[in-house]
């Protein structure tokens, strides 16, 4: 049983802990802060990278990354409301997501078929599908209006508004997905380490290519979504997400190295960017602020975790040792006794 | 004559755990000492305090009959004390070649502009070098330009133990140096061992396999729960003895030992 | 003679970027006569300078075993800086970017190196802060610097004919390609992105090599910041970020592997040029501008697919021999 240290609590709940002190912040600086129309504004702000986040988590768990999901939501959402324009609302929506699980795929070929790197070769299809993007709209916006299109991301479910409902139902899905069935074991099982998947007759390549499709599938829906609340979409937006996307699953507790990390923790990093973002402007400071102190976050994020992972395994090494020095004890007792 | 190592009453304790407990030994110039035991016997924590990577709680570690105080690895490697690992954690580097692993941390230089600046690296110079000892030490390798990772397992050991005669080691410590290696080739690394022998290298070879001791070694060590009850010339024993050494022993010191062991 | 065309083989496949670029130069030269000029090739070099400096850095780093995605701020800051002091002091303007490079690439070889983060999590945050810092500093605005004097010269002289730009790109390259091969530190960079275990088994400070790795590429970066102040006269803060894929896309494409310890400088010369090749052809070719980047993007995929082929049949003809 490992022992709980007050310095491994801190660490657990650091995102609570965070959220819990601006919040406090905010408390003491603008009470209008807390009206629910902008809580509820945070949410839906935070929705659209939540679903990106969610479903890179499952990749990120398997220990690959996919940077092309900016690109993909971009793509998927002029796809959409192209496809809309020509052959009415559910064929666009349809085809949008469809899309996204064709990139998912392409990415996943590379990956595991082809074996390139994911950062590498999701870094080439993420120039890709932005430049397919720039073909298919001439580089200036499309826009949609027909009311069935936009409908899409404007009802309401108790008071919640739509984006807000799509993000928990496809969170709570993956959430289920990852920690009840053999999806989700496999994502750990082949993060913490493949070549022991492989031995045991896992489809390594199989799983992995599927993480990729959920992955892109979550990032076009996101990208229908975008373009049904914006009734447009435009080529030359989302270039950063995917790196903000990362950095937020890092947060919520998915190491780089795989294996690890939990859906909870990536929703709670997503909260805390949403949250950040609302508070500079509520504050009425400069904008970049709000980046300074993500990025103060996340390199704090990583030391700390690196720190925690140098202990223990200082502890684990002496517990071992001493674990073997036992044992020679214990066989003795049961040959003699 | 002096010994080259000994060591006096050594003891370690990791908190309230007792690694090595008494341990006395002396290792000759150009003795090859086989150390073995179970596992937990000590053995890899005496190699440690050998190498200077541990520093022993009480006794004394003499070097040419002096006074020895291991501050860290670097200094037992100024002794010329050299640990070879095993090739899984391997201490090469796999994407340079063999000359340039040879001469990792030493390499020579070329003159720039007649000055000895030691900027430009003679490479050619080395690879002559490193041809000579592999030559030397009957250690066959397709070409010293070849990049490690592309040696056998067994290559890649030799070139491991070559390198610690270029770090004019005086002792070679050697952990399970035929693991991990086709039967084949653990005949070219125990010859290996024993061409160190011929030059007056001493080693040190750790090792579960009976039959790599008792080719190389001219007197064997057994270790168990951190005590030497063991230290014998090869001739005077046999590999049934020392099996016997390593496992029987547990019962006849039990009720002794349970009472020394800590609780902590 | 089966020994002469194995080794003929084995060059072509561990020079395969060069081919690339041959391939490449011969079919724009068939498809456009204008290609072969020295006009056009001094064009297409002048526009890789900046680009292709910052790749010899980050390429240095990724061999050591590390990543740096910091760059595109560093580069921005290096040149706000250079552009800040050249109405002041010309020599200030030049040693200022080298010392703020040099900083800032430690602050992060300290992250990497000291701490022991993992170096692509923690310089995306060093690229947010950096970024972030010079906008808070800077105010958002363009820093602007005068368009004359001799800091003008540097990106806009000639020497007997010679953009200085182009001169300064096969400099550095000639001297970190130099650095690599030839000097024991460029060995340890090698070995410690191979195998740092190793490196520290050794008796090397495994841990110096890393730092001075980021420095030097800080100091490299500093100098693509010179090149770059200079061409533009007036630097905005968002400046770097279009270099960002540009880069990586050559360092990755020239060969050198995520993993460490493998590649060559001057692969990842030829790489940029062969960007700055495809660039100019698609210019040369009048394809439509909204096609380019998918081009890019596809030719990118191919050369990595070509280039993880050809390793995968060197090592097969190494492996082959013993």
């Amino acid at each position: 049983m490992p022992k709980v240290t007050f310095q491994t609590l801190l660490f657990r709940g650091r995102l609570p802990l965070i959220i819990g002190a601006l919040l406090l912040f905010m408390a003491f600086n603008d009470r209008s802060f807390f009206i629910p129309e902008n809580l509820i504004n945070i949410l839906s702000y935070s929705s659209i990278n939540g679903l990106l986040a969610v479903g890179m988590t499952l990749l990120m768990i398997s220990r690959e990354f996919d940077i092309s999901v900016g690109s993909n939501l971009v793509l998927s959402g002029v796809i959409a409301v192209q496809v809309a324009n020509h052959f009415g609302a559910a064929a666009g929506i349809a085809a949008g997501v469809a899309s996204g699980a064709v990139m998912g795929l392409i990415n996943g070929i590379l990956v595991a078929k082809a074996n390139i790197n994911s950062f590498i070769s999701t870094l080439g299809t993420m120039v890709i599908f932005q430049g397919v993007a720039f073909a298919l709209t001439d580089m200036k916006p499309v826009a949609c209006d027909l009311p069935t299109f936009q409908s899409l991301a404007e009802w309401e479910l108790l008071g919640l508004p739509a984006p807000i409902i799509y993000f928990l139902s496809v969170a709570i899905i993956l959430w289920l997905a990852l920690k009840f069935t053999r999806v989700g074991k496999s994502a750990y099982a082949i993060g913490g380490n493949i070549q022991g998947c492989r031995n045991l007759g896992i489809n390594v390549d199989g799983w992995r290519i599927g993480y990729f499709i959920i992955c892109g599938a979550c990032a076009s829906f996101a990208g229908v979504i975008l373009a049904s609340r914006l009734g447009a979409a435009s080529a030359t937006f989302g270039e950063n997400v995917s790196m903000v996307v990362i950095a937020a699953i890092v947060l919520g507790g998915v190491p780089l190295s795989g294996g690890a990390g939990s859906l909870p923790g990536v929703i709670g990093a997503i909260l805390l960017l949403g949250l950040i973002d609302s508070m500079t402007v509520y504050l009425n400071v400069f904008g970049y602020y709000q980046k300074l102190f993500w990025a103060l976050l996340l390199i704090g994020v990583v030391v700390f975790d690196v720190v925690c992972a140098r202990r223990e395994n200082r502890r684990l090494e002496l517990a071992e040792l001493l674990r073997l020095q036992r044992e020679p004890l214990r066989d003795n007792t049961e040959v003699t006794s | 004559m002096t010994p080259l190592i000994e060591l006096r009453n050594i003891y370690k304790f990791f908190g309230g755990l007792c690694a090595t407990n008494d341990v006395s030994l002396t290792i000759g110039k150009g003795e090859v000492i086989g150390l073995v035991g179970d596992n937990a016997a000590g053995k890899s924590t005496l190699m440690k305090i050998i190498a200077g990577v541990h520093k022993p709680t009480s006794g004394e570690y003499l070097i040419d009959g002096e006074k020895f105080v291991a501050h860290s690895p670097r200094s037992a490697r100024n002794a010329g004390i050299e640990m070879v690992f095993q090739i899984q954690d391997m201490a090469l580097v796999p994407e340079l070649d063999v000359a340039d692993n040879l001469f990792l941390g030493k390499e020579l230089y070329r003159k720039t502009l007649g000055l000895n600046l030691n900027l430009v690296l003679d490479r050619r110079a080395m690879q002559e070098r490193s041809r000579v000892l592999l030559h030397e030490l009957g250690i066959n390798i397709p070409a010293v330009t070849e990049k490690v990772k592309y040696l056998s397992g067994g290559q890649q050991q030799s070139v491991s133990i070559a390198r610690t005669v270029f770090f004019d080691a005086r002792l070679v410590i050697l952990d399970e140096p035929t693991s991990s290696i086709s039967i084949k080739e653990t005949r070219k690394v125990l010859d290996l061992i024993l061409q160190l022998k011929a030059k007056g290298i001493s080693s040190i070879i750790v090792s579960h396999r009976m039959d790599d001791i008792f080719t190389t070694a001219d007197r064997i060590l057994v270790l168990r729960r951190g005590r030497k009850i063991e230290d014998v010339r090869k001739e005077h024993t046999s590999m049934d003895d020392i099996i016997k050494k390593i496992i029987n022993a547990e019962k006849e010191s039990m009720s002794q030992e349970t009472l020394n062991q800590p609780t902590a | 003679m089966k020994d002469v065309s194995k080794r003929l083989a084995q060059l072509c496949l561990s020079h395969s970027i060069v081919a690339v670029l041959i391939l490449l130069s011969v079919a724009m030269a068939l498809l456009s006569d204008k290609f072969f000029t020295a006009a056009n090739w001094a064009n297409v070099l002048n526009n890789l300078a900046v680009p292709g400096i910052v790749a010899l850095g980050v390429a240095l780093v990724v061999i050591a075993g590390g990543i740096d995605l910091s760059f595109s701020s560093m580069l921005a800051a290096c040149a706000a800086l250079a552009a800040w002091l050249q109405p002041q002091n010309f020599w200030l303007a030049l040693i200022g970017p080298l010392a703020l490079g040099a900083a800032l690439g430690a602050f992060n070889g300290l992250l990497v190196v000291k701490l022991g983060a993992n170096p692509l999590i923690s310089t995306l945050g060093t690229q947010w802060l950096f970024l972030a810092a010079l906008f808070i500093i800077t105010g958002g605005g363009i820093v602007q610097g005068n368009m004359e004097g001799p800091f003008h010269l540097i990106a806009n002289g000639r020497l007997a004919g010679v953009p200085l730009p182009i001169l300064l790109l096969l400099l550095l390259a000639a001297a970190t390609s130099f650095l690599t091969t030839q000097t024991s530190l460029g060995k340890y960079i090698y070995a410690h992105g191979s195998n740092n275990c190793g490196l520290r088994f050794a008796g090397v400070n495994a841990n110096a090599v890393y730092l001075k790795t980021f420095v030097l590429m800080g100091l490299i970066v500093g100098v693509a910041g010179i090149v770059l102040s200079s061409r533009l006269g007036g630097v905005r803060p968002t400046e770097g970020n279009r270099y960002l894929i540009v880069v990586l896309t050559a360092v990755l494409l020239s060969g050198v592997s995520l993993n460490g310890g493998v590649g060559s400088l001057f692969h990842v010369l030829i790489a940029t040029v062969v960007l700055g090749v495809i660039d100019n052809g698609m210019v040369l070719l009048a394809v439509e501008y909204k096609y380019q980047q998918m081009i890019k993007g596809c030719v990118f995929i191919l050369a990595i697919l070509y280039n993880n082929y050809t390793t995968k049949q060197l090592a097969m003809l190494r492996v082959s021999k013993r």
